[in-house]
């Protein structure tokens, strides 16, 4: 390892994120130059320094004021939650009334379908049999013969 | 949802001090943890717990201050002058074992710090304190921040140096004096 690549990677040296063997070469060029161990003993101090900076606390408050957010953005999605679950609820009962008035209206007019085409076939049996009976055929189509009951 | 309240209990102040240090300002620091307890309110349906809730909250603050930054377009840093003396807020000394000498430097270094923090874009920042505030392992900011170890690694190594040269630049005897002292 030279010098720029030792100096690249002294942060993850320090953050012992480096393999075991690139840890090993770098310590080794660290026991042998003096400007990478002044860079690695500055990197140290620094990291050293962030560690331990003081930590403030919030203002005595604010776990108050924290819950009280969260509340409210509970009751929020609650309250939304609740109007969607309205919104679909009127929306399956408003499809469920559509689709039974369909199949009524859908019905209704079926039986009436039915019922007329029963009387026009009741109409059209009658006419075939007057016309039959006028053109002298029987009702399927064929001659009436007429009996002779003495046998002539 | 008393799971959710039990959590926001235990990691509001830890959340607090990741939101300090990035924003660099009290009040901006509570708004930022309100807006990611909401946001991981929300979403808490999706919340894997096989990542620790905290990594999954950092992640949502991280977004939300990329928005905060990206929506004001600057960040203020007025605040960090008054912290301790107004009366807001009190600090915590999280290394009881340093020297009296190490503790007041650091003290006085705190604002030169937080000013080279926010100079910082907002990635380097981020990947600076997860690394080295909270101490999370390269893997740990990388699925935080969503990217690669290798991104994680060149930010965390170029920002710590920017860091240094704003230090050195703005704060040469102090930061030099603690450097001494280690």
């Amino acid at each position: 390892m030279n010098c720029k690549t030792v100096q690249t990677h002294l942060s993850a040296y320090l953050d012992r994120e480096l393999a075991g063997d690139q840890m090993l070469e770098l310590r080794a060029h660290l026991n042998s130059c003096t400007d990478c161990r002044e860079e690695e003993a500055s990197l140290r101090s620094l990291k050293s320094l962030l560690g331990g900076l003081p930590i403030p606390d919030p203002s005595p408050d604010f776990e108050e004021r924290l819950t009280l957010s969260l509340a409210s953005a509970r009751s929020v999605q609650t309250s939304t939650r609740n109007y969607r679950t309205s919104v679909f609820l009127f929306a399956g009962v408003a499809a469920g009334a559509m689709a039974m008035t369909l199949s009524f209206l859908s019905n209704s007019s079926g039986q009436a379908a039915a019922a007329v085409a029963r009387d026009k076939s009741i109409t059209f049996e009658a006419q075939r049999y007057h016309e039959v009976y006028n053109r002298g055929a029987d009702a399927y189509g064929g001659p009436i013969i007429t009996a002779n009951y003495d046998g002539r | 949802m008393a799971l959710f309240d039990d959590l926001v209990r235990r990691s509001h102040k830890q959340a607090y001090s990741l939101a300090y240090r990035l924003t660099g300002n009290l009040s901006e620091a509570e708004d930022l943890v309100q807006e990611s307890f909401v946001r991981a309110y929300r979403f808490f349906h999706r919340y894997d717990d096989n990542l620790p809730f905290t990594s999954w909250l950092y992640r949502i603050m991280t977004n939300a201050h990329i928005d905060m930054v990206r929506r004001r377009g600057r960040l203020k840093t007025t605040s960090i002058e008054n912290a301790g003396t107004d009366g807001t807020s009190t600090w915590e000394l999280p290394d009881p074992e340093a020297s009296p000498d190490k503790l007041m430097l650091q003290g006085a270094l705190d604002e030169p710090v937080q000013k080279a923090l926010l100079a910082m874009t907002a990635e380097f920042r981020t990947a600076v304190l997860l690394a080295d505030v909270e101490g999370l392992a390269y893997e740990e900011v990388a699925e935080i921040m969503k990217t690669s170890v290798g991104t994680v690694r060149s930010r965390i190594h170029r920002g710590r140096k920017q860091l240094r040269t704003h230090l050195l630049k703005h704060a040469p005897q102090t930061y030099g004096s603690y450097c001494d002292e280690l």
